[in-house]
């Protein structure tokens, strides 16, 4: 298809490079260098959308971020992206987009009906009409997005591949147009480091395409030498393609840079996003301005298009949006298209509501022979799917007459313009009203950032030079780097011209008036017109803050870029109060779309969170383990032998340990090491239980309190000297444990001598437990005697096994004859394997954390976070007499408080159910009897629960009201089937209550 | 008599090739892991009397006051982490028992010595890209402005606590990083992934998932 | 993300810290003697205060120090910092 829309020449697209894409499945020809907008206007169309709630065709509006129509499905499959303005894709070779929100095509979209009873679905109707019944929300919810959806996501894995940095630099530049050139130049020439970030292909801005010159310098010459310069400063980093679409606490600004998103798909590789973690000490806000439409009836059409707009398409791209042109405009920056047009051979009539000014722009149009209808407004347009004309009204004056109707193919609006202030709002700021200019301004600096040039509503060329030299001179000053004299930029000299000033027009009619006839749009992405507004207002909504949520004004991609402003001032208009009264709604992160792979980054799969291993990882694969996770642990649960489920593995691995040996690796309890002449105080404070009487040599299991009297964790101490302790945690606790002590000690008992040194991972540690542990560990170590008179339970030696240096605990978590062996790791697969040898004669067996689970519960002993939860207290679990009633420790006034000394709290007790083959549900709620009630009273929930090998029964440990005093009653579990289970409250001791086995000789 | 062959560094799952994993090249970046390096955590009051003249006798080197500096000997150097806390690095080929020695010289003062030389992991990274791979995971400023030789910091590299600190290889800009043990496996393969697009096409080794 | 001045560390991300809530509450020596109620509000009452408030915060991944700072709720912005008071022999 011809580019019969495409201009002869000029323009910064490769002439010589044609680009094939598919837009809605046809072929079109485009250039190296289009947008897809500017490719499709190059090829004529502008009907390109269908509105997602009335279904209204709608055309490209403008040429930038703020394009609300021209949403496109980008793509298909896995690459495909939902809503991308077209206006911001770069044009490739293949590029495939469809329109999103029309089935089965634009042309045939089976819900364009919902515009001819668009005046049943105002504002507020989903809301009205779709609450009752309650009950059917969830099918109502499904139809309404089926309707109004508007891309569609992606059903693959995106393969692409998204990077994340931090950033630090003195002086953070926001866009590259000319304020923020200058100001780049004049920052980077005092040495400060500098970051410059820019949304488009290439720095420049509007000067791009610029007719100006800057200091007797043609635009495009200049910004070549400025951008040369700015290449040569080690310290300067441009980032083009960059959308700072944050800006957070403390100067925090993210960006998100696009790598490959301009390539053929095939050529893409490597990055495709990244996102910049951008700290600067100072920011300057070059983001520009974006132009205002102008409301009157049926403003959306395709073919009404932003004046701006149309000067880009003609002089960036080479595209003529149109040739019978109506530009409709309130202040002098329409002159500039209508004299774009009419240089590229277009017919043009200018509406302008102002009298005659005989401004600059103004008077070349009329030089130009453009015809100018002064005092007159645009009452409607009219059209298809295609503007092809407008009837005019006059404003303070009549219309000349013959001028009631004009025809046209394109609609151009002027509306003012509008500083990009959202960056300068999320840090914080609150914009000010500018009567004068017709916009909302920065104002009050919250964070460290100054906005310059059009961003600071300072819209001439030489505004935004001197601007931007002063903001990037100050702020590289208050980073320190003082402006060495003679380096800073000279002011360039501008073209002036004369202006004349805006006349504000927000809605064509006022009150009543406006909310009849063809709909006046605000905001074209989300269907909100000027009669939503006086609905919302006649409904009782006032704050803007409400009328946006109300109306959806703002929503979606627009965030309030387009058309927020002509909102505020039409809610202003119908409460007769002041813009600046009215105020605006809150800007937020993020100003454009940002992609979940950006924000994801490469923290993914197994990189999402720490894979914490022991020493003994690779050994666990090796002999075909399966993992658990446990806190960022990998732990080896069991080790199936072919053909073996876990049940089958963990029974074969517990009788082991029963019945000869098991050996496990233990390696990620916490272990902190603590030293000093205040250690014992320190211990005493820390756990109910005394440890002044624990002599060198010797262990001691430990219950950990919070202030609240509630378990914290456990562990075994060891009392390696006089001021010496070694303290153990649980696997998940290590963390929290170590900074729960030092948080003490450094914030409360700072005169206590003590340091803690966390050894977690210093030392490996394997359990050999079993009747045969000792044997196995007399084989491999001689230097420690293994008897029970010199090595009793509860006790530890220090030895070498190898040579390597060892600590054996006698300690027991099976109920076993069981030491544990404490190694350096890097030698502890070499202790491993020595003890896996010696074993052998024994049928040494590896368990694993589900087999120690069995092991343990079969001696009732609880496993903190398991069988306890933050409300259990050491009373609760029948442990009251560790609480040493010599001292006091953190923890033990909350156990006299009324609740936590009531004997009929939840305590812990065994269940053995009746069915021995039925292992309950861990979790599992405990009633007093079957009950299919909607209420029954609950008696507490099953804990741990196992199937014992040993018992060749199942048994489980619960937490019960009243438990201690409800020995050998039966209570009722309900079952996930809706059966219920019955089991009697025993002891938590199922195997060997005396303890014989572990204390054997 | 277990011998040096019997020992296993916590990187064992990317390989164990003797004098540790590398991977990368220098033009670029460059990581290569230091196997078994002798590594003391020091609890100590500088403000205590003849502690640090203690220290000094058995490591050679003045203990480093100010936050976030590395003071170096012969055979050893000493990174702040903390008012009353250092990490010695022990840089001699062989280790010197320096938690015992220390025990040894500082007798009953105030002081915990403990050997961490299973305790953590030394890395190096070098290279023109080195910095840009840690600032991928860490939010510290890396600007040799902001931090220099002679500076050490510890931060964050992704989601693990990390040691940097950054050395002058002839030149040649290169940073140790030193990470717990149980994180080592994890720190590298995010590293080594971080640094897979300045080393071109080719799967990075800790790439690979299991 | 915030940026914390770590009184021993200097300037660092916010993601270094982990959060400690209100400062100066101090823990009671004499436990037994407090009633239940009083007890309470030393393990319970918070005074979440809007504007300026002292709070105690942590450089977990750096020096592992303890340190108070003062924030205005409202803004974020912190107005001061400082240790908290060391070993005995670090007051000199």
């Amino acid at each position: 298809m011809s580019q019969s829309c495409r201009l002869p020449h000029g323009g910064r697209v490769q002439r010589s490079a044609p680009v094939r894409f598919f837009f809605n499945d046809k072929p079109y020809d485009g250039l190296a260098g289009d947008t897809l907008a500017s490719a499709l206007i190059a090829n004529g169309v502008h009907f390109v959308a269908r509105s997602w709630k009335y279904h209204r065709p709608r055309g490209i509006v403008a040429a930038g971020v703020e394009e609300p129509n021209a949403l496109v499905q980008l793509e298909t499959g896995a690459y495909t992206i939902p809503n991308a303005r077209a206006t911001e894709i770069e044009l490739y070779e293949g590029l495939r987009a469809t329109s999103v929100n029309a089935r089965p095509d634009i042309e045939h979209d089976r819900m364009a009906v919902a515009r001819y009873f668009s005046r049943f679905i105002a504002a507020g109707f989903y809301y009205k009409t779709f609450m009752w019944p309650r009950a059917w929300w969830p099918k109502y919810e499904e139809r309404i997005r089926d309707a109004a959806g508007l891309g569609t996501v992606p059903d693959t894995l995106d393969p692409d591949r998204y990077e994340k940095t931090h950033a630090h630099c003195d002086v953070l530049i926001v866009g590259a147009g000319p304020a923020g050139l200058a100001a780049a130049v004049a920052a980077g020439r005092t040495g400060a480091r500098v970051i410059l970030v820019d949304n488009q292909p290439e720095p420049g801005g509007s000067l791009l395409w610029s007719t100006d010159t800057l200091g007797g310098e043609p635009a495009g010459q200049w910004i070549r030498r400025v951008t040369d310069e700015l290449a040569t400063m080690p310290e300067v980093c441009v980032l083009p393609r960059t959308t700072a679409f944050g800006y957070q606490d403390h100067n925090l600004v993210t960006a998100c840079e696009r790598l490959t998103d301009h390539l053929p798909l095939q050529q893409r590789a490597g990055v495709r996003e990244r996102l910049w973690k951008i700290r600067a000490r100072r920011v300057v806000l070059a983001t520009g301005a974006h132009e205002r439409p102008l409301v009157f009836g049926n403003n959306d059409l395709p073919g009404v298009m932003l004046a701006s707009a149309v000067c880009t398409y003609i002089n960036h791209y080479g595209a003529l949006p149109g040739r019978q042109a109506v530009v409709f405009t309130n202040n002098d920056s329409g002159y500039q298209a209508a004299l774009d047009l009419k240089r590229n051979g277009a017919q043009v009539v200018v509406v302008d509501p102002r009298t005659r000014s005989g401004s600059g722009l103004s008077m070349r149009a009329e030089q130009a022979g453009i015809r100018i209808i002064q005092q007159a407004v645009i009452e409607h347009a009219v059209g298809g799917t295609r503007v092809s004309g407008v009837r005019l009204q006059g404003h303070g004056a009549r219309l000349p007459a013959g001028t009631e109707s004009l025809s046209c193919d394109l609609l151009v609006m002027a509306g003012g313009w509008n500083p990009v202030i959202h960056l300068y709002a999320q840090s914080g700021g609150k914009p000010r009203w500018c009567d004068q200019r017709a916009c909302f301004v920065p104002d009050v600096q919250v964070q460290p950032q100054i906005s310059v040039g059009a961003a600071n509503g300072d819209f001439s060329l030489a505004q935004a030079l001197s601007g931007g030299v002063r903001a990037g001179i100050e702020a590289s000053a208050q980073c320190d780097f003082a402006d060495v004299s003679g380096k800073a930029p000279a002011a360039w000299a501008t073209h002036a011209s004369t202006e004349s000033p805006i006349l504000p027009i927000w809605s064509i009619g006022s009150g009543k008036a406006a909310t009849r006839g063809p709909k006046q749009f605000i905001d074209y992405q989300n269907d909100v017109s000027v009669s939503d507004i006086h609905l919302a207002v006649r409904e009782g909504y006032r704050s803007i803050e409400h009328v946006k949520r109300y109306t959806a004004m703002g929503f979606g991609t627009d965030q309030g870029k387009l058309g927020n402003i002509n909102g505020m001032a039409v809610l202003a208009g119908v409460l007769g109060q002041s813009i600046s009264e009215t105020g605006t709604t809150t800007f937020r992160p993020n100003y454009t779309p940002v992609s979940f792979g950006t924000i994801a980054g490469r923290e993914l799969g197994d990189m999402f969170d720490p894979i914490r291993k022991t020493y003994l990882y690779e050994w666990h694969v090796a002999h075909g383990a399966v993992f658990e996770d446990v806190g960022n642990w990998k732990r080896a649960r069991h080790y199936p032998r072919p053909g073996e489920d876990m049940d089958a593995a963990v029974a074969r691995e517990c009788l082991a340990v029963r019945h000869s040996v098991g050996l496990l690796d233990y390696s990620t309890l916490g272990k902190i090491d603590v030293r000093g002449p205040d250690s014992v105080t320190f211990l005493n404070r820390i756990y109910p239980n005394l440890w002044d009487k624990l002599k060198p040599g010797r262990c001691r299991y430990g219950l950990m309190l919070d202030e609240n009297g509630m378990i914290l964790d456990d562990g075994v101490n060891l009392r390696l000297a006089e001021q010496h302790f070694l303290v153990s945690t649980t696997t998940g606790g290590a963390a929290r444990v170590m900074s729960w002590m030092e948080r003490w000690l450094q914030t409360e008992w700072p005169d206590l001598k003590v340091y803690l040194t966390s050894i977690t991972d210093q030392y490996a540690t394997a359990t050999v437990a079993g009747p045969n542990a000792r044997k196995v560990l007399q084989k491999v170590c001689q230097d420690i005697n293994f008897d029970k008179e010199a090595f009793p339970f509860m006790g530890f030696k220090e030895g070498t096994i190898d040579g390597v240096f060892v600590r054996i605990l006698r300690v027991s978590f099976s109920g076993e004859l069981s030491y544990e062996v404490y190694m350096p790791a890097n030698l502890g697969q070499h202790v491993w394997n020595l003890l896996m040898a010696a074993g052998e004669e024994f049928g040494i067996t590896p368990y694993g954390t589900e087999a120690m689970h069995v092991l343990r519960a079969e001696k009732g002993f609880i496993i903190v976070g398991q069988d306890t939860d933050g409300s259990m207290t050491p009373l609760d679990l029948g442990m009251g007499g560790m609480v040493s009633k010599a001292k006091d420790c953190l923890g033990k006034r909350s156990l006299s408080r009324s609740d936590t000394a009531s004997p009929h709290r939840k305590q812990l007790v065994g269940l053995l159910p009746s069915d021995p083959t039925c292992v309950l549900p861990e979790g599992g709620q405990i009633l007093n009897a079957p009950s299919t009630a909607a209420i029954a009273a609950m008696q507490g929930h099953v804990t741990s629960s196992y199937m014992s090998p040993i018992l060749q029964r199942s048994i489980a440990l619960a937490v019960i009201k009243d438990g201690l005093n409800r020995m050998e009653q039966e209570v009722t579990i309900p079952l996930p089937d809706g059966r219920f289970a019955q089991a009697r409250i025993c002891s938590p001791v199922f195997y060997d209550p005396e303890g014989a086995r572990q204390n054997v000789d | 008599m277990w011998t040096e062959l019997d020992q296993e560094t916590p990187l064992v799952g990317l390989g164990h090739p003797p004098g540790g994993f590398t991977h990368g090249q220098l033009g670029s970046v460059l990581l290569a892991e230091l196997p078994f390096v002798e590594l003391t955590n020091l609890r100590g009051e500088p403000g205590s009397p003849g502690f640090l003249a203690a220290v000094l006798d058995s490591i050679g080197s003045e203990l480093p006051t100010t936050p976030n500096t590395v003071a170096t000997s012969a055979d050893c150097c000493a990174m702040w982490l903390a008012p009353n806390e250092w990490l010695l690095r022990s840089t001699g080929a062989q280790p010197t028992d320096l938690a015992r020695r220390l025990d040894a010289a500082l007798g009953r003062q105030f002081f915990a010595a403990t050997d961490q030389s299973s305790g953590y992991s030394v890395i190096r990274l070098s290279g023109p890209h080195a910095r840009a791979v840690l600032a991928k995971g860490s939010p510290l400023d890396l600007h040799p402005r902001a931090f220099g030789v002679g500076q050490c910091a510890q931060t964050l590299h992704f989601k693990t606590s990390v040691l940097l600190r950054r050395l002058d290889l002839a030149g040649q800009e290169a940073w140790e990083v030193i990470v717990r043990r149980s994180f080592a496996d994890y720190a590298v393969r995010i590293m080594l992934d971080a640094m897979e697009e300045y080393l071109g096409p080719g799967v990075a080794p800790g790439s690979s998932s299991h | 993300m915030l940026v914390i001045r770590c009184p021993w560390c200097g300037e660092r991300a916010e993601t270094e810290f982990n959060y400690g809530g209100e400062a100066d509450i101090v823990r009671p020596t004499d436990a037994e003697h407090l009633s239940d109620r009083e007890w309470g509000d030393y393990v319970f009452m918070r005074k979440n205060t809007l504007g300026l408030h002292r709070e105690q915060w942590v450089h977990s991944h750096g020096c592992r120090r303890w340190f108070v700072a003062e924030r205005d709720t409202r803004t974020y912005q912190f107005k001061s910092y400082e240790k908290l008071g060391a070993h005995a022999m670090e007051k000199s």
